[in-house]
């Protein structure tokens, strides 16, 4: 294992130390050093964003708490879900009277204890609505789709209800919008090279130098598959045209596209990969509103990417417009 | 045979379980690192560091909110997927026995059983599609079954290893079928699953085989 770290049981408290200390007007710390929130949490008379999952995702999951995006996070070790009372804090801290959306990727240690933490934020009359991304169209047929898993397109549906709140929405369609960004939106990804848990410290799989795996998630896990290394462009087109056949996009749509580097793969080979994306969509007559190039949901130092595409209407080309500000994502 | 226990044996139990999950850790790792993220040998470490803690409390005089405050314990230090199934088992098979001074033979059945439960509902699986339940459901029958036929404890307890490993191999050919496992497909059939090698390691401390 090489990491520049401390104590590698240290990796997730020093880092939060780091971020909240980098950014104290914007992030702070709401009861425990891993529950995050906005630094002016809670926002009243507005709809609280929480959502939450293991570290080693940067941006994801804390990098959305700000301005447009989200109100808090809990933050669990590498890899691992944060606990229900940890849930618990930052609902109670980010509720500004009109009630709390969670939105998590559906894993299921964050599934039992985001569902135990309504529960008990239930009892304590705040009002809890969950909305769970299954984005990852590798993961699961389209007959199974409840059961995906989770990956870069939440950031689609941060942004969506987290304009939506900004905007004065209420629960049910702070919700609503985040449900609706994710019917939109498919996610698929391709990895190079596993990444390294600091406490497990070896590799979470070994892959050949010209292999590569299919479809897979963003916790260092293997793939649907492997198969030899393809071409960026052959990658590129295998990863859209996955998500466009499960999205069931046609001429004339309009999209949002990310193309999300995994930790360790460099933004040359990201637009590489988002120039054949786009040629794609242009050959199919489908127009590109918004681009994201860049890393917005890691799994540490894997090498690899994932495509996202999200069909647009008005009211979610609005709402992915809309200004937003965190230490990680800012949009004017 | 006694029918009642000691704190202190279940405490004893409790500083077995986490024998053998640290001695186990590498083993539980590298299972979890075929089919899953390899995050529960850490879970495991940090449930026997909580477990020895708990253990330590032998002074209680309620043994069901030692169990259950164990397990909220656990989820606050282990809160990953199978911790939380662990602490879930633990305030469930806690409320069968809360304001109890001591826990009895008969008891122990309906702590599995509660325990099992638990895990069935919040973890939403069901038998076959090779989770700990796979492990735990028959373990918690034979148990059952074995005391209600008026079998000895000590027997009783061999009978549920049995079932429970029976239950871990049964399963080994099949595909994952929930939770992150089952992402992999068709490349999880033949490996044996870490939640029930995890589940057939703490049964078999907990009988002190």
């Amino acid at each position: 294992m090489k990491k520049l770290i401390n104590r590698p049981e240290d990796f997730v408290s020093e880092m939060l130390d780091g971020l909240v200390k980098a950014h104290p007007d914007q992030l702070a710390f709401a009861g425990e050093p891993i529950a995050i929130v906005r630094a002016d949490a809670p926002v009243q008379g507005k709809v609280g964003l929480a959502t939450g999952g293991g570290s080693g995702h940067l941006p994801v999951f804390l990098g959305y708490v700000g301005r447009g995006l989200l109100d808090g996070c809990a933050v669990g070790d590498v890899f691992a879900s944060p606990s229900a009372e940890t849930m618990l804090n930052v609902t109670r801290r980010i509720n500004g009277g009109k009630g709390v959306v969670y939105i998590y990727g559906n894993y299921g240690g964050d599934v039992m204890n985001f569902d135990m933490a309504a529960d008990m934020a239930s009892m304590e009359n705040i009002e809890v609505r969950t909305v769970l991304v299954r984005d990852d169209v590798a993961s699961a047929p389209p007959a199974e789709a409840a059961r995906r898993r989770g990956v870069a397109g939440m950031v689609f549906a941060f942004k969506a209800a987290g304009a939506k709140a900004d905007a004065g929405g209420s629960l049910e369609e702070v919700a609503a919008a985040a449900e609706h960004a994710l019917a939109n939106l498919r996610t698929m990804g391709v990895a190079l090279s596993p990444c390294t848990v600091p406490r497990v410290g070896k590799p979470t799989f070994s892959i050949g130098e010209g292999e590569m795996e299919i479809g897979m998630g963003i916790h260092g896990e293997p793939g649907a598959k492997r198969e030899p290394l393809a071409t960026a462009d052959e990658v590129a087109n295998r990863m859209a045209e996955a998500v466009l056949s499960d999205l069931g996009a046609a001429a004339g749509d309009r999209v949002a596209v990310m193309v999300n580097g995994l930790g360790a793969t460099p933004a040359e080979e990201l637009y590489i990969l988002y120039r054949r994306v786009h040629g794609l969509l242009a050959d199919r007559k489908i127009s590109v509103h918004r681009a994201y190039v860049g890393e917005f949901a890691t799994s540490m130092e894997m090498a690899g990417a994932s495509v996202t595409i999200m069909r647009l209407d008005d009211e979610l080309a609005r709402l992915l417009d809309a200004p937003a500000r965190s230490p990680f994502f800012c949009q004017s | 045979m006694t029918t009642e226990f000691e704190n202190t044996q279940l405490a004893a139990v409790m500083t077995r379980v986490a024998a053998a999950l640290k001695a186990n850790q590498q083993m539980i790792t590298e299972l979890d690192q075929a089919v899953g993220d390899g995050d529960l040998g850490i879970t495991a470490v940090k449930l026997a560091e909580t477990l020895e803690t708990a253990a330590g409390k032998t002074g209680v005089a309620d043994v069901g909110k030692w169990l259950a405050e164990t397990g909220m314990a656990i989820n606050r230090a282990a809160p990953s997927t199978m911790g939380t199934l662990t602490a879930i088992a633990l305030m469930q098979a806690g409320k069968v026995v809360i304001d109890k001074g001591k826990l009895a033979v008969a008891d122990l059945p309906l702590l599995l059983n509660a325990a099992t439960t638990g895990v069935e509902t919040r973890g939403k699986a069901r038998l076959g599609d090779k989770t700990l339940l796979d492990v735990l459901r028959p373990a918690s029958d034979t148990l059952s079954a074995e005391l209600a036929a008026g079998q000895p404890l000590a027997v009783a307890g061999a009978a549920m290893l049995a079932a429970a490993r029976d239950g871990r191999d049964r399963v080994t050919p099949l595909r994952n079928k929930v939770g992150r496992a089952s992402w992999l497909g068709e490349r999880t059939e033949g490996k044996v699953d870490p939640g029930c090698a995890f589940a057939v390691i703490v049964l078999t401390a907990i009988v002190g085989a």
